[in-house]
């Protein structure tokens, strides 16, 4: 009797073909059906519709596992293609008689989809995506449409990449992935050095692509006028003042309010003020 | 272009290109455009017959919306609509680049709501879903938040954004020739202040303030040498692999 569990829990039921498919739907659909209540939970449930059909014959226990993909879900949708693939060899498994309690395969969701999402959310659009468009941008300036074609395609290729690896990865090795993903430090050394390259590139984007100066020319005696910004300011420290707008923001959204709207509404009044009265260019 | 407006043709087909980023359909096809505003600046110079223009446009935007993040999906402001209303701005009235990038910023605020109105409309979808559920019809999941979800878009897309360029181009562009210089000056200023939002979000994102003399380093560096964007990049890396090998038994104890 135990022998014959043990052979049905190991059978593979899906085929590559049935990856494929379910990992094409989540990335076809993965954000389409966001929305305030469950945001990515229905798009999770729609992915893996066609395979967990394939899995419980029996109707009832097809209503419950549909019922449990569609409920909330929220993740970075790249990196956490790692998610469905995992949930998939659980299902797969607990369509064979393991004992797999829903709660089991309920908390893998929602217990990594945020540490995940915040790898994948540094990665992909913290790192790679500023770093594409900061190459193309000066192309784009120049009037060229490949400017724009060029990361939009290039970014899409290195995610759609990354979300095939990761969902087949995931499926593979199950639950087990994540634990050897996660012991051993292999994903803080990740974010580390991501954090390390990131913020090394956005304080050089910051440096290109933040270009205030002050106008203000003080005229001292009527012959000898003195320019603030080229006598005074860039002696002293290059790019002064746009390294203190940014520490201002950050300061703004770590200590008073992370509200972005806001930040950006200050921004806008104060340059209003500043541009306007020749303070600020 | 003389006519100081658009015809119904390319009013329908820059509404259409909304719809499409307002789909999320092929993930980071679609949602790319929510970050950067160079595909929808690129779509209308093509349906406007003027892509030079369009891209230098598109250009200006971007830097303003280089930074933007989407924690947890949402997003500050909306990069592609703010690019379909500027550009079309700019190509039809011929105003400053810098006055259009400054109308961008409104625009952008306000288009995210729109975005938020369909969060919502989504829910109700999500209720439709859970009933198909309990008659375990997985055909109708998909037919209805793929299918149906995305055909009801077009009415809070493609609609209002096409109606909006047909008839409020040209009063737009009227009143951009008309804003008082003070004005213009500082909504310019704002368009190079905003980028400074983007980088101060990433870097409290990282969150992490012992790396912070990175962000430093990366900034001096530029600001003395100027050097090449993958010049950097490649510095970055190495940077990185020196701090990981020299500090990787620390961050490991920290898990």
């Amino acid at each position: 009797m135990e022998e014959t569990t043990v052979t049905q829990k190991d059978k593979k039921i899906i085929t590559q073909k049935d990856l494929n498919k379910a990992w094409l739907k989540w990335w076809w659909t993965a954000e389409t059906s966001h929305s305030f209540e469950r945001l990515m939970g229905v798009s999770f449930g729609v992915s893996l519709s066609s395979i967990l059909k394939k899995l419980y014959k029996n109707k009832d226990d097809l209503i419950s596992a549909l019922r449990r993909h569609t409920q909330f879900f929220n993740t970075q949708a790249v990196w956490g293609s790692l998610i469905p693939g995992i949930v998939i060899a659980m299902e797969e498994k607990k369509s064979q008689g393991s004992d797999i309690p829903e709660e089991i395969i309920i908390g893998t969701k929602t217990g990594l989809m945020g540490a995940i999402a915040g790898i994948g959310d540094t990665i992909d659009w913290g790192m790679w995506l500023p770093i594409i468009l900061g190459m193309f941008i000066g192309v784009a300036e120049q009037g060229s449409w490949i400017g724009a074609i060029a990361p939009w395609i290039l970014f899409m290729v290195i995610t759609l990449i990354e979300s095939y690896f990761f969902f087949m990865l995931g499926y593979r090795t199950g639950e087990s992935s994540v634990e050897k993903l996660l012991s051993g430090g292999r994903i803080q050394t990740l974010i580390t050095g991501a954090s390390v390259m990131g913020l090394f590139i956005m304080g050089g984007l910051a440096a290109s692509y933040i270009k205030v100066t002050t106008p203000i020319v003080i005229n001292s005696g009527g012959v000898e006028s003195l320019n603030i910004q080229t006598a005074i300011l860039d002696a002293i420290l290059p790019g002064i003042i746009p390294l203190l707008i940014v520490t201002g923001v950050y300061l703004y959204l770590e200590k008073v309010n992370r509200n972005f709207t806001y930040a950006m509404l200050w921004i806008i009044g104060i340059s209003i003020i500043a541009g306007g009265f020749n303070i600020l260019k | 272009m003389n006519s100081n407006s658009i015809t119904l043709i390319q009013a329908i087909l820059i509404g259409l290109f909304y719809w499409f980023k307002g789909t999320s359909l092929g993930y980071t096809f679609s949602v790319f455009l929510g970050f950067s505003p160079l595909p929808a600046s690129l779509w209308v110079g093509i349906v406007l017959g003027d892509i030079p223009t369009a891209m230098m446009v598109g250009a200006s935007l971007q830097m303003m919306y280089l930074g933007l993040l989407a924690p947890g999906g949402a997003a500050p402001s909306d990069p592609c609509i703010a690019a379909l209303v500027a550009t079309t701005v700019t190509i039809v009235s011929g105003v400053d680049i810098k006055a259009a990038v400054a109308l961008a910023v409104p625009i952008g605020l306000l288009g995210i709501q729109l975005n938020n109105l369909v969060f919502m409309i989504n829910g109700f979808f999500a209720h439709y879903t859970d009933k198909k559920v309990e008659e375990a019809d997985t055909k109708s999941l998909f037919r209805i938040n793929v299918i149906y979800l995305n055909a009801i878009k077009l009415l809070f897309y493609a609609l209002p954004l096409t109606l909006l360029l047909y008839l409020g181009v040209s009063s737009v562009s009227n009143i951009m020739t008309i804003i008082p210089d003070f004005i213009l000056k500082g909504l310019s200023l704002a368009g190079a202040m905003l980028p400074a939002l983007g980088f101060a979000i990433i870097v409290g994102q990282i969150g992490k303030k012992n790396l912070l003399p990175y962000f430093l380093a990366g900034f001096f560096l530029i600001q003395y040498t100027g050097i090449p964007v993958i010049a950097l990049a490649m510095l970055g890396l190495f940077l990185t692999y020196l701090h990981v090998t020299f500090t990787g038994n620390k961050t490991e104890e920290g898990v």
